[in-house]
């Protein structure tokens, strides 16, 4: 019996699927789409609830006031909050074609969520076998996160701010930043509770182990205990400001005049500094 | 995905698809050449898998199109009634229990045939998926029904066998002469191939 190389060339054995070259034409496309775009920044946490999407819209908001060209990818794929928050609540994506435009909220936000395919109060669901889903979960909204950044036509952007879920570890920023290796860096949010710290540092630990630039913390809830105090050098600090809580709940941003949106004006400053 | 017979050092050719277990799909191949033939039985961690890559089986003869993993794999909702609206919440019964007419697959013998002698030399695996999508994408002449309750339990079959099962299940419909897929037919499409 002849070998299996021999007999695959006798009978004209050819690589009908390619895997590998759709696999690179899937990161080129994110690769090209990512070259109109100035800084890539995570905001991100170990914890949750401490204001990931409240730090990312509202620091969206401000940057865009400074006159920057700014896009939001809510990363948060199975508890999409951005769209609420900036007033983008209709279901509206039916992609058709290669690339999607994204919804633009206030001050041209160029926003991009998983709740665009959503909708009121539907959950994620996936199509595949759950009782397996350890087995391909992760791969799958891996897969969907690629296609946020490489089929949303983002445009020439200055910031890609990038709200990620809740967790520290293990999967979803590695899960990005296999697409993006040239990120600018993350932005972490934390509040007093040392509990939540004491997971931020975790978070904060596990990103250096993974190259990522810490551009700083912002406090947010910063009087959670009565007076703000400043034991780290925080990029800004935020109070809770019942204003800033409707304003999201709403969907409504703060007028740029307001002492809360001015917080995130001088934030956006310091980033922008940083990033300099 | 080829199959090849050492012995007479061909291609293997399709035969038959089952659905030997839930989540599983059965495809047998044979050899012209000795008549050997086995069968390639899935699960569905490993076809969930492949599909998760976002590659196209077969491979692609077209770029792919926007968010086309991510549409392709969030889970169809129950279609609404024919009209396009959903029954108001008091609505009679028989109202909200209307069945949806599914696309039909008379005629799927032949197709299917079409399909596999197409497959000859290339991967079967994905030539099979590649007349499921044809399927799906057929319009509806409204032939054979769906309960509401049969409708459920086929949402619950995993999207890359789901064709095949509903392919199965409107063959046994007509076999029976009836024109509507219900509970009591779901189980026996059930107790017949699982």
């Amino acid at each position: 019996m002849s070998d299996l190389r021999t007999i695959l060339d006798r009978i004209d054995f050819t690589d009908d699927a390619l895997v590998q070259k759709q696999l690179t034409d899937q990161h080129s496309r994110v690769r090209d789409r990512l070259a109109q775009i100035q800084n890539v920044v995570l905001v991100m946490s170990g914890k949750g609830g401490v204001g990931k999407s409240t730090v990312t819209a509202n620091l969206g908001l401000a940057l865009a006031r400074a006159g920057l060209q700014v896009g939001i990818l809510d990363a948060d794929l199975n508890g999409p909050s951005i769209p609420h928050m900036l007033g983008l609540t209709d279901k509206m994506w039916k992609p058709n074609g290669q690339e999607v435009e994204p919804a633009i909220g206030p001050a041209g936000l160029r926003v991009a969520s998983m709740g665009f395919f959503l909708d009121q109060d539907q959950p994620v669901r996936w199509d595949g076998p759950t009782h397996l889903s350890h087995v391909w979960l992760g791969m799958l909204e891996s897969g969907t996160l690629r296609e946020f950044l490489g089929d949303v036509h983002w445009g020439e952007l200055d910031v890609l701010l990038v709200d990620m879920p809740p967790g520290a570890a293990a999967d979803k920023p590695p899960a990005i930043l296999q697409f993006i290796p040239d990120a600018a860096g993350a932005v972490f949010v934390t509040t007093p509770s040392q509990v939540t710290v004491s997971v931020v540092r975790r978070s904060v630990a596990y990103a250096t182990d993974l190259g990522l630039k810490i551009l700083g913390l912002v406090e947010n809830f910063a009087d959670l205990f009565g007076e703000s105090k400043a034991d780290e050098d925080y990029l800004q600090q935020i109070p809770y400001d019942p204003d800033l809580a409707r304003s999201l709940d709403s969907g409504e941003p703060l007028p740029a005049d307001h002492p809360s949106a001015a917080m995130f004006d001088n934030l956006a400053t310091t980033l922008m500094e940083t990033l300099r | 995905m080829k199959f090849v017979c050492r012995t007479c050092e061909r291609f293997m050719d399709y035969q038959d698809i089952e659905l030997p277990a839930e989540q599983s799909l059965g495809i047998t191949f044979a050899c012209e050449g000795c008549n050997a033939s086995f069968s390639m039985v899935t699960n569905a961690g490993e076809t969930q898998m492949v599909k998760a890559l976002g590659v196209t089986l077969g491979g692609r003869e077209a770029p792919a199109s926007a968010f086309e993993l991510t549409q392709g794999s969030l889970k169809q909702e129950v279609s609404a009634p024919a009209n396009g609206s959903n029954p108001p919440a008091n609505a009679p019964a028989e109202v909200a229990a209307a069945p949806h007419p599914m696309p039909a697959q008379a005629g799927d013998a032949a197709s299917l045939a079409e399909g596999m002698e197409a497959s000859m030399g290339k991967c079967p695996f994905a030539n099979r998926m590649a007349v499921d999508t044809a399927h799906q994408e057929r319009p509806d002449d409204g032939t054979v029904q769906w309960s509401d309750g049969a409708l459920r339990r086929l949402q619950n079959v995993p999207g890359e066998i789901r064709p095949i099962a509903r392919q199965l299940i409107e063959g046994m419909a007509r076999d029976k002469g009836t024109a509507l897929v219900d509970d009591g037919l779901m189980d026996e499409a059930r107790d017949t191939f699982m």
